[in-house]
């Protein structure tokens, strides 16, 4: 085989060991190498995991394999210099994807050396790589940054061949992606014939996925090539044995746990996603109530479980001593270790793309088929994986918002650059808008930055004594040990709240729990957390102290930002597959399974066609409620709440509560609103949105929580020195104090024009508002005062009440309402008979 | 709308103001704590860009209420500056200034834990310094709250940075600074303006002012 071996040719090689696989290379993959072998850059997409790994790497492998034919000389003591950088976007997955590519170098005796560089990596191996980096180096967004600030690695990185990012889907969108951006534009300018390599999902902005990848470059050659595409995928909702037609959020959930337990019992491995880390412990909870046999069988695998504990859930699913996984989205990245036979999805997955991902954890090997059964938390879940399934086939997929220019990203950044070797302002500014984020980077704003990073902002007398960036001439650099030290511990742009370790008292990690959380239980409060029922000790040196517990909870953890707003590509798709029914047409079993409960709907008040808006008045004990149903997500209907209460109550005195949910809103008051009358005054009006948004949002608040992040990343609070619990005492200052001292003593920071815009593009949409608002101004707006509460409305009370009562008392509640509402929709004619 | 409110504590009178000051009219002084001058100065000194205009913006509203008032003496309950890197030139140069507009003020700062760290400060400035628990008749002055020593009636301090809270159900009405009396012991708001503040829970029995914009109210 040696013999062999020596006189094949690099493709013949790959094609033996796509054999020695059992596989042998796609056509996406062929096409992808003779790319590289041509010097182009590119994006390869596909919706699941399938061969785009090799894909990527073995285009630099086989055009060395071209390059050094004669293989007496491949020497493993003497690997090649660095080729390779792979990003990775969570460090978690370094090793994985260290032993993923491992596999082909090993199988063609490739003599390269592969390492790691990420936050876990051990000092003495940085050390020596900062001497000679191995010929492929895997490595974090951070890890890159932090990588330009050592003047001394500039010379090996301009002889890189290939930069390959991983999973960009979910670096694109952030600020981690711009950090990557702009550490890629660096790149590009040390090696301007480096060719860069995306992997992503598929997406439905593909083409700005690219051109943030590979930035502005009209000589760049490009490719976007799709992966492999014919893996079939059938997705199956496991439809409840009743539905009710008042069904409210979270409560037939966990009433369908036999059935997915029977699920379990049919196949050898589930993953089974939940959309919150709260859901996840619950329902670990109830499968191992309802087949205690499993324990041990079934694990539980979410972000603030300890890293030792979700390893041992990784491997356990890759070696198949687990049956099933009840994760978060923290389970939806990963190298291809997950094939799984199924994935089961509770609750609504919010995105055709994402369910099309997750659904793609199953059946991995080429040509296997993609399985998802997908459970409903309440029965109009249906129609939205009816509403999924269409936009998958129509191929309507979700966008990623991109974010514009942010200030306290490339306010870092060129402090990095100004560690790592310093700059001329006129080259790197070229350097900064070749990247597609800041490609509108206005001369004024540059000059911002500039002067943000040398002397604090750009007034000449507000920051006397500060300096971070020195001016030598016309170059940029820092000399200062101090600024070195503390811009390397804190490069990065990820900032989470503040969190709090959960041990036991013998020391061993449980995981981690926001301090908001822990901060309201008491000792002695049973709380469930990493699969157990644990009873809270004490809380000590920024750790909670607990021990198990028995008996039942008092509470679940609720994490921040659990709660995802459904896609506008989803929005669109639901409205469509309601105007269907409203029409009489009822295509698939989920939307046939739902036929009670639009048909009552339709009886009681009306299904809205495709340009109406549905506006539901009921009054109920003294209390007048508007139901209206613009079936946008969330998010918009929160802003939309807000709005609206804020312009009805401008004209009418009144106080009005409110509650959301994806499909509509609903406004309460102890007077007659006169909604005709309003819209009549410019209700849905689009004008004056910012400032009226501003006012009712209290987006000032808002506005300093998104600053702690902004002054985080642009260096104005260092979090403080790894290892040290507390910073040095006199330079503690909280960051609400910080955005306070800015407002008044210099307004016009770009910091702070920074937090408010991205209150209003990333927390509250205001451009998603803007197409919804101008979408129900040119409906026709349809009016009902139903004499009860309707099968749509229903939840959105449900929610009302929650806001008011316990879960206790709100269970009985809602039980007794239901029963009241079902009675009524038995008799035929309720809809329009007096209530008795 | 009270920006002002008078008192009674232990047999003694006092005006609160809402510029976290408290006038003792007896002997015609007024007190504040917690200035934390040149905070701003140490953040820029660190690295941290921090604007300038906190430490005038604390020196003007002392300045304010000591012509409203016309009082012939200040004290200063600890922590007059932040650390040994606040007394920068400018911040030197702004509190030169206030001295010579209040020459005819008889000036003294009790110790506090940052003064500690100071160290010495220009011997320009007529300035009294004293060590906690420094005694005016009945009244202990302090930083770090304390129980009246024996004999004293009153002790009035500063170092908590006083504040409560509001809540309108789960959702955070605001944070408000206070003067917190309780046990004997008046803790000041801290008047400097670049400065946190910590929560309080007042016990019964416990009396708290807290400070809105330019009000001051009884809780």
């Amino acid at each position: 085989m040696t013999q062999n071996a020596q006189s094949e040719t690099p493709a013949q090689a790959v094609d033996r060991y796509f054999k020695s696989l059992g596989w042998k290379p796609f056509r996406f993959q062929r096409s992808v190498w003779r790319a590289y072998q041509q010097g182009f850059s590119g994006l390869v997409h596909s919706a699941t995991g399938t061969g785009k790994t090799l894909a990527v790497w073995l285009g630099p492998i086989t055009k060395w394999m071209r390059e050094n034919r004669d293989r007496s000389k491949w020497n493993p003591k003497r690997p090649p210099p660095l080729k390779v950088i792979w990003i990775t976007p969570l460090r978690a997955l370094a090793g994985d994807t260290e032993s993923s590519l491992r596999s082909p170098l090993d199988a063609l005796q490739i003599p390269w050396r592969l390492e790691s560089r990420t936050g876990d990596s051990k000092a003495s191996l940085k050390a020596r790589q900062l001497k000679r980096l191995p010929t492929a180096l895997i490595t974090t967004p951070e890890s890159l940054s932090l990588m330009l600030t050592h003047e001394a690695l500039l010379e090996q990185l301009a002889g890189v061949e290939a930069v390959i990012v991983d999973e960009w889907h979910e670096l694109l969108g952030t600020k981690r992606g711009i950090q990557t951006e702009l550490a890629l534009a660096r790149l590009r300018r040390l090696r301007p014939e480096v060719r860069i390599w995306g992997v992503s999902a598929t997406l439905g902005n593909l083409d700005q996925a690219r051109d943030s990848l590979l930035g502005i470059d009209h000589d760049r050659q490009t490719r976007l090539i799709q992966g492999y595409k014919r893996k079939r995928l059938k997705l199956e909702s496991v439809i409840p044995d009743r539905i009710d037609r008042f069904p409210w959020t979270g409560h037939i959930g966990t009433k369908m746990v036999p059935q997915v337990a029977e699920l379990v019992e049919q196949v050898n491995s589930v993953l089974i996603f939940a959309n919150t880390r709260s859901q996840t412990e619950i329902w670990y909870q109830q499968l191992l109530a309802q087949r205690p046999d499993w324990a041990g069988r079934i694990a539980l695998h979410h972000g603030s479980l300890d890293r030792s504990v979700r390893r041992w859930v990784e491997s356990g699913l890759r070696e198949g001593s687990l049956r099933a996984v009840v994760c978060t989205s923290s389970l939806d990245l990963g190298v291809d270790f997950t094939a799984v036979d199924l994935v089961v999805q509770i609750g609504s997955p919010k995105g055709a793309a994402r369910l099309m991902q997750r659904a793609g954890r199953s059946g991995h090997q080429p040509g296997a088929e993609s399985r998802l059964a997908f459970v409903p938390t309440n029965a109009i879940e249906l129609i939205e994986l009816a509403a999924a399934q269409d936009a998958i086939r129509s191929g309507h997929l979700e966008a990623r918002p991109l974010i514009n220019k942010p200030l306290d990203v490339l306010a870092q950044h060129v402090v990095t650059i100004a560690i790592g070797g310093g700059f001329r302002s006129e080259e790197l500014l070229d350097e900064i808008r070749s990247s597609y984020a800041y490609q509108s980077l206005s001369d004024q704003e540059w000059q911002w930055v500039l002067d943000f990073v040398v002397r604090g902002g750009d007034s000449l007398t507000a920051y006397p004594d500060f300096h971070r960036v020195e001016i030598d001439g016309d170059r940029y650099h820092v000399s200062d040990r101090r600024t070195i030290t503390t811009h390397r511990m804190n490069i990065g742009t990820i900032v989470s709240d503040a969190s709090m370790a959960v041990k036991y008292l013998k020391g061993t990690t449980l995981g981690s729990v926001e301090e908001s959380f822990l901060s309201k239980l008491e000792p002695g409060d049973r709380f469930l957390f990493a699969g157990r029922l644990l009873s809270l000790v004490r809380i000590k040196d920024n750790a909670a102290y607990v021990k198990r517990a028995t008996g039942s909870p008092d509470t679940v953890p609720r994490w921040m930002g659990g709660r995802i707003s459904l896609s506008s590509e989803l929005s669109a798709a639901l409205r469509r597959k309601i105007a269907e029914a409203a029409a009489g047409k009822l295509v698939g079993r989920e939307m046939k399974s739902l036929r009670n409960l639009l048909e009552l709907q339709q009886r009681w008040s009306i299904l809205p066609k495709q340009d109406e808006l549905l506006i539901e008045r009921i009054k109920s004990r003294g209390r007048y409620q508007v139901f209206l149903f613009p079936f946008e997500g969330r998010l918009v209907h929160e802003g939309l709440a807000a709005l609206f209460a804020y312009r009805i109550s401008r004209n009418q005195k009144t106080t009005l509560t409110m509650a959301c949910n994806d499909y509509g809103l609903v406004l309460e008051s102890p007077h007659q609103i006169n909604f005709v009358e309003a819209i009549e005054r410019g209700l849905f009006s689009t004008e004056d949105l910012i400032g009226d948004l501003s006012e009712s949002m209290n987006a000032t608040e808002m506005a300093k929580r998104q600053f702690r992040q902004i002054a985080r990343v642009a260096g104005l609070i260092h979090p403080g020195f790894p290892g040290r619990q507390k910073k040095a005492s006199h330079l503690q200052a909280s960051s609400n104090l910080f955005f306070d001292v800015f407002c008044q003593y210099d307004p016009d920071n770009l910091l702070l024009h920074q937090s408010r815009r991205e209150v209003l593009e990333l927390q509250l949409e205001a451009n998603r508002m803007l197409t919804a608002l101008d979408r129900i101004g040119e409906s026709q707006v349809r009016i009902q005062e139903p004499r009860k509460v309707t099968p749509l409305a229903f939840p959105l009370l449900v929610d009302k009440l929650r806001e008011r009562v316990s879960s206790e008392t709100l269970r009985d509640r809602v039980a007794r309402m239901q029963a009241e509402l079902e009675k009524a929709a038995d008799r035929p004619s309720t809809g329009v008979e007096k209530q008795g | 709308m009270p920006d002002t409110i008078d008192i009674d504590l232990a047999g003694h009178s006092f005006r609160l103001f809402a510029e976290c000051c408290v006038y003792w009219p007896a002997q015609d002084m007024l007190l504040v704590a917690d200035a934390h001058l040149g905070k701003e100065a140490t953040f820029r000194r660190q690295g941290i860009p921090v604007p300038v205009g906190s430490t005038q913006s604390t020196l003007s509203s002392i300045a304010s209420v000591l012509g409203r008032t016309g009082a012939s003496r200040l004290c200063i309950l600890g922590d007059l500056f932040h650390s040994r890197s606040s007394l920068s030139t400018e911040v030197r140069e702004r509190v030169d200034g206030f001295f010579d507009d209040f020459a005819h003020v008889e000036c003294s700062l009790i110790v506090g834990n940052h003064d500690v760290q100071v160290g010495r400060l220009p011997a320009a400035w007529p300035l009294q310094v004293f060590k906690q628990g420094h005694r005016i008749g009945s009244v202990a002055l302090g930083h770090h709250p304390a129980d009246p020593a024996e004999g004293a009636e009153l002790y009035l301090c500063g170092h908590l940075h006083p504040a409560v809270q509001f809540r309108s159900g789960r959702e955070s009405a605001g944070v408000f600074p206070c003067f917190w009396h309780s046990a004997g012991c008046l803790v000041l708001p801290a008047i400097g303006a670049f400065t946190g503040t910590h929560l309080i829970r007042p016990r019964q029995n416990d009396a708290t002012w807290f400070i809105a914009g330019d009000e001051v109210h009884r809780l």
